[in-house]
Parts: C-alpha cells; structure tokens; sequence
C-alpha cells in the first residue's frame, strides 16, 4: 500500500521567533536610514551622525540574525515587500517633521524590536538552545542601550 | 457581586477599531498620572474621559492641546503617540462661511506638528491664512473647525 510522507511543516517556536527579530531589525535598520537622511533642525549634525552609527551597527546585526537562521537549518527571510510585511513597525511619514519626531518614533520601533527579541530568548531558554539565546541577549543590550540614548536625549533639562 | 462595566467593549468591526484605538489614546493619557504633578491630574483625568468616550471630539482635542502646552516638554513620546492616533482616528473639517463657502478636510497630522494652545488658535490662524489669499473673504468671515471620528 503507498504511503504518502508529509513534511513537519509546523515552524519551531525559535524559528519563527527568528524570523520576526529578522523583519523588526530590518525594518528597523530602514527607518533609521530614513530619519538618518531627512532630520533637519539645530540638532542636524549631532542627529544625523548617531542614526547613520546605528543603521551601520543594525546592518551588521541583520546578517547575524539570517545566518544563525541558516545554521538552525532554516532558510532566511528577505527582500523589503516579504520583510515589511512581517513587520509591524510604522513608517515615518516623508515631510519636514520636528527631529524629536525622528526620535521619538525611533525609540518606538527599538521597544517593538526589545519585545521581538525577548520573546526570542525565551523560546530558545525553553528549546534549550544556548546559542540562539545568546544572540537574542546580545540585541537586546544593544537596543536597550540605544532606547537609553534616545530617550535620554529627549529629556528636557 | 462584580463591578458593573462602565464601558462595553465590542470585540469586532468598525465599533471595535473605535473602540481600540480610543482604549489605546486612554492607556497613554493613564500611564502620565505616575509621573506628572498632582495639579495636573484633572486636566488629564478630563482628557482621559474625552478620549475613552468620544462625545464632543471638539472639546476633547482642546483638552489635548491644553495638556500637550504645559505637559509635552516633559513627556514628548506620550504626546508624539496621541499626536499619532488623533491624526489616524479623527478627521478635521473646516467649513467656510462667506467668500467661497465650502467644506474642506484639514491634514490633522500636520496640523498637530506645531503646538497651538487650543482649536480656537487653529482656527484664527486659517482665517488669516484664508483673508490673505482669498480676495472675496471678508476680515471677520468664519471658519468652523468641526472634528469627526473616522
């Protein structure tokens, strides 16, 4: 009697924790391109300067996360329509706005890529899987760090 | 025996995206109760009660506006949060009396990028902007701001 195999395509919590840090960080990564380009104001240079360092750090970050997706044996998401898509990070709009508009919708999109990554590091706790858990950690300082920056910035002193 | 629920929240269609995002502004205005002084507090429990029930969208925003004067300066990402639902949710229409009368909707969006004191400033403001650029209005022609929930 012929047998039909059907494929395990239920998608492991790890994974699917992966690929939505994946799409947050891109999206993350794009809008901080975007403010890094139309900032204006008094604050421009200072502005201007630390969103182009963390596009750089998020592009790096990006890689990292897809290729720990590869070695789980799980290929990567990508291009910008699949990414936006698994997204829920809002798009600034493409006018003249105040630079803390910038900031602000930025430290925004950071808490959204925080809770990505948390709950990354606790599906990988309970999968076992230290070495997932240890780039998961690694985002999360990285993006508490900058919240910190940002918001930090807007304080009125 | 269980509190009566002040506020029925349905739980799908049009009325639920209503009622969620008017849960959301009210969530916001909530989270500024810690960190703000008392003297504050009935401004921001009026605009609380505005935003979760919708009554007079009008009335509400000025509250807004109100609270954002004395209170953004401290607590910007709050303020750029409501700035945010108010422009997704509500609409602004301007009707014209005398001149070329009409009805026109305003970019509440944009509008909000700057910090009027209230609506009645909004509105002096386009009056001007619309007496110098419209020959058949006249000086102390009207413009009604009406705000409606999209």
């Amino acid at each position: 009697m012929p047998t039909t195999a059907t494929a395990n395509t239920t998608k492991s919590p790890v994974i699917a924790a992966l690929e939505t840090s994946l799409a947050e960080s891109y999206a993350l990564l794009a809008q901080t391109h975007v403010a890094h380009w139309n900032v204006e104001g008094p604050a421009f240079f200072e502005l201007h300067a630390a969103f182009q360092k963390q596009y750089e750090e998020l592009f790096v970050a990006v890689d990292d996360i897809a290729e720990r997706l590869r070695a789980l044996g799980s290929l990567a998401p990508g291009g910008l329509t699949t990414l936006a898509k698994a997204s829920s990070i809002e798009e600034l709009p493409i006018e003249h706005l105040p630079a803390k508009d910038y900031v602000a919708h930025l430290i925004g999109a950071h808490e959204i890529v925080v809770a990505a990554f948390e709950k990354l590091r606790n599906a990988s706790e309970e999968a076992k899987d230290l070495e997932t858990q240890d780039v998961a950690i690694g985002r999360l300082q990285v993006h508490q760090k900058t919240l910190w920056m940002l918001r930090s910035y807007l304080k009125n002193l | 025996m269980d509190a009566p629920q002040l506020f029925e929240e349905p739980v799908s269609g049009p009325d639920f995206t209503k009622a969620h995002w008017r849960l959301q502004a009210a969530q916001i205005v909530a989270e500024l109760f810690p960190v703000v002084g008392s003297e504050h507090w009935d401004d921001l429990l009026e605009l609380h009660q505005g935003l979760l029930h919708g009554a007079d969208w009008n009335k509400t925003l000025d509250l807004f506006l109100h609270c954002r004067q004395i209170l953004e300066a401290d607590n910007y990402v709050p303020f750029f949060r409501l700035r945010r639902l108010l422009d997704a949710s509500l609409r602004l229409q301007a009707t014209f009396q005398g001149g070329s009368i009409g009805m026109k909707s305003l970019s509440l969006g944009k509008l909000l990028r700057k910090s009027w004191p209230s609506l009645s400033h909004i509105s002096k403001e386009l009056r001007r902007k619309r007496f110098e650029n419209d020959l058949t209005c006249g000086s102390t022609d009207e413009i009604l701001l009406h705000l409606v929930e999209v």
